[in-house]
């Protein structure tokens, strides 16, 4: 894929500042911060996934499904405040995370103040007693730019997961 | 190998004391157990495979587990399901790697044995060339797993030729579980896309969790709870509400909310307003014609548990099955279901608030894996197996309240507990047929 004409070099490199930022909220559990960057009108998906066979598979795939998280703004507010009660038992002591952000693909999106954002992503998660997870995948992002030091906002995010059957459920963290 | 000795019915018998109150906590570690459990729970049990409604069309298939068996469940050209060990009969590999899926055979990638959609093996690759003689059909196609029973619209399957009927497998729990599967005539649909995550603990717990225990809900979820309880709305009650356990003396329990106005996160904030209406408006009403107002407009089921691993949460909306996977792991797949009846708008509001709640990422259901992890976390530890676990709520006289189908018990109480454990205990103990 060649480097889009649309998207510079400075726009390119903003984008990136904005999803490491962004993950450092994350890790930091300001999640408080990270949903002020959040559109209002955020949809936050994390589908499931499955495996199907390459060949020989006549069936549809079904249009309306179960998702892992099927959020908008104020399903992630709810996830948040139950991490901000104190009575979150799993997040006590929390879980330790880390983002890794990585192939960032930035490209014109639908309309003209968006971006189509593609980001590969692995997360490593220690919880006490030497337990530990990783998940990696891809994030589907739309960014809207705005006025202000921020640049953009999270309009849609989709989670595309490497994982079918999750090693771990104890996951009280945003991808 | 399982060393027989060690397994006479007085060992085992130490795993519950005398009085069916306390439970050897080598019941969640023990590997030799553990294979007693795939012996003697897993093939002798009927278990829970997958809602009818996933594999509509003939050839579609789910892959699965019995106890940890591979099995493949496949509809079959005249609508019936048959199911069969997922492992060629040749050196064994896989006749399907896939999840879910649509076939016209399965042919193992190791050597090209090929079977049919019932597990038939149709042909085998050199048969006519290499083989002095053909292979006997009957004596080499895949194992059928023998008994497979569709009850209202949920695939039940068993290793056990000799088992009892599904339905008398049920015992005095039958007129619950029409209460929670039979109350309407379309039944439950699933909603497409079943959650399938890992647990780092024994399946016992989340099994008991189902059967009997409401105790747990309000320290275990409080802050789910409370994130989901709308801000400015009253508190949510910090203790049990009025409830009715029900269990079975074949190891199914199912809890009862008794106060129909005192769910402790009301339906409009549990799963959407249009939800909240319906169920009051339309879906108990029409339940109570079919299978009488005791558990529809009277009282509610909460929870439900049928032995050994299938568990349905009604007021969540959602049924999952616990898969063992060693002594301290287990996979849960989960569906979201709705009466097959309900409009779209509470379809959408059931597949958007189960998945946040009780998918493999809701906030609830994080909470419970948190704990059971914990408790492997402890068992790994020599003084830690040796200590009993306490199940004495409750632990009065079994009572009989006419009003309600077999034994009861009307408070808080881990009754359902102590008679899953006592059924678990019973399997184990059997002498061989």
């Amino acid at each position: 894929m060649t480097v889009n004409a649309d998207v510079s070099p400075e726009l390119q490199l903003a984008v990136e500042r904005w999803l490491y930022d962004e993950a450092e909220l994350l890790d930091d559990k300001r999640f408080d911060d990270w949903l002020e960057r959040l559109a209002d009108d955020v949809a936050y998906l994390v589908p499931i996934r499955s495996n199907r066979p390459v060949r020989g598979d006549r069936s549809e795939p079904p249009t309306v499904q179960s998702a892992h998280i099927e959020d908008d703004k104020h399903g992630l507010r709810v996830r948040v405040k139950r991490l901000n009660t104190g009575l979150a038992w799993a997040e006590d002591p929390p879980t330790k995370t880390r983002h890794l952000i990585s192939n960032v693909r930035v490209d014109p999106g639908d309309g003209p103040r968006e971006l189509r954002v593609k980001s590969n992503f692995y997360i490593y998660i220690a919880r006490p007693n030497v337990e530990h997870a990783s998940f990696a995948g891809e994030r589907r992002d739309v960014l809207r730019t705005v006025v202000g030091p921020r640049r953009f906002e999270l309009v849609r995010r989709t989670v595309v997961l490497d994982q079918t059957t999750l090693a771990t459920n104890t996951l009280s963290l945003f991808f | 190998m399982i060393d027989a000795a060690s397994h006479s019915r007085p060992v085992l018998e130490g795993l519950i004391n005398a009085a069916g109150d306390t439970l050897s906590a080598r019941a969640f570690v023990d590997e030799e157990l553990y294979q007693l459990e795939l012996e003697r729970v897993f093939a002798k049990c009927w278990l829970f495979l997958v809602p009818a409604g996933e594999i509509p069309n003939p050839g579609d298939f789910f892959s699965t587990y019995m106890g940890e068996d591979p099995v493949l469940v496949v509809r079959q050209r005249d609508g019936s399901i048959a199911a069969f060990l997922n492992q060629c009969r040749h050196r064994g590999a896989s006749l399907c790697r896939s999840d879910n899926g649509n076939a016209k055979v399965f042919q193992c990638s190791y050597h090209g044995w090929t079977y049919d959609t019932a597990g038939r093996l149709t042909a085998i690759p050199g048969e006519a060339q290499n083989f002095a003689q053909p292979l006997d059909r009957d004596e080499w196609s895949a194992v059928r797993v023998p008994r497979i029973a569709v009850e209202n619209g949920l695939v039940f399957g068993c290793f056990d030729e000799h088992a009892p009927s599904f339905r008398e497998s049920l015992g005095d729990a039958a007129p619950y579980f029409d209460a929670m599967f039979a109350r309407s005539a379309g039944g439950l649909d699933s909603i497409p896309g079943a959650f399938r995550w890992r647990v780092k603990g024994n399946w016992k717990l989340a099994a008991e969790q189902a059967a009997s225990d409401g105790y747990h809900f309000f320290i275990s979820h409080a802050s789910s709870i409370i994130a989901i309880t709308p801000d400015g709305a009253p508190a949510p009650p910090k203790a049990s509400t009025p409830n009715v356990q029900f269990s079975s003396e074949f190891g199914h329990g199912i809890g009862l909310l008794t106060d129909m106005s005192r769910l402790p996160v009301n339906d409009e904030v549990r799963t959407g307003p249009h939800t909240s209406r319906w169920l009051v408006d339309v879906e108990r009403p029409e339940a109570a014609k079919r299978v009488g107002a005791l558990m529809t407009t009277q009282n509610r089921p909460i929870y439900g548990l049928i032995f050994p691993t299938f568990g349905y949460l009604p007021s969540n909306h959602t049924i999952r099955v616990f898969l063992p996977k060693g002594p301290d792991e287990f996979e849960v797949i989960a569906w979201s279901v709705v009466p097959h009846e309900a409009p779209p708008e509470v379809r959408e509001e059931v597949r958007v608030s189960t998945g946040r709640s009780f998918g493999a990422l809701g906030i609830f259901e994080q909470d419970d894996a948190a704990n059971w992890n914990d408790i492997r976390h402890a068992l790994r530890g020599y003084a830690a197996r040796r200590t009993r676990f306490n199940m004495q709520m409750g632990n009065g006289p079994v009572r009989v309240d006419e009003t309600y189908p077999g034994s009861v018990q009307t408070s808080e109480s881990e009754f359902g507990s102590r008679r899953f454990y006592r059924r678990w205990l019973n399997l184990l103990a059997a002498d061989e047929a």
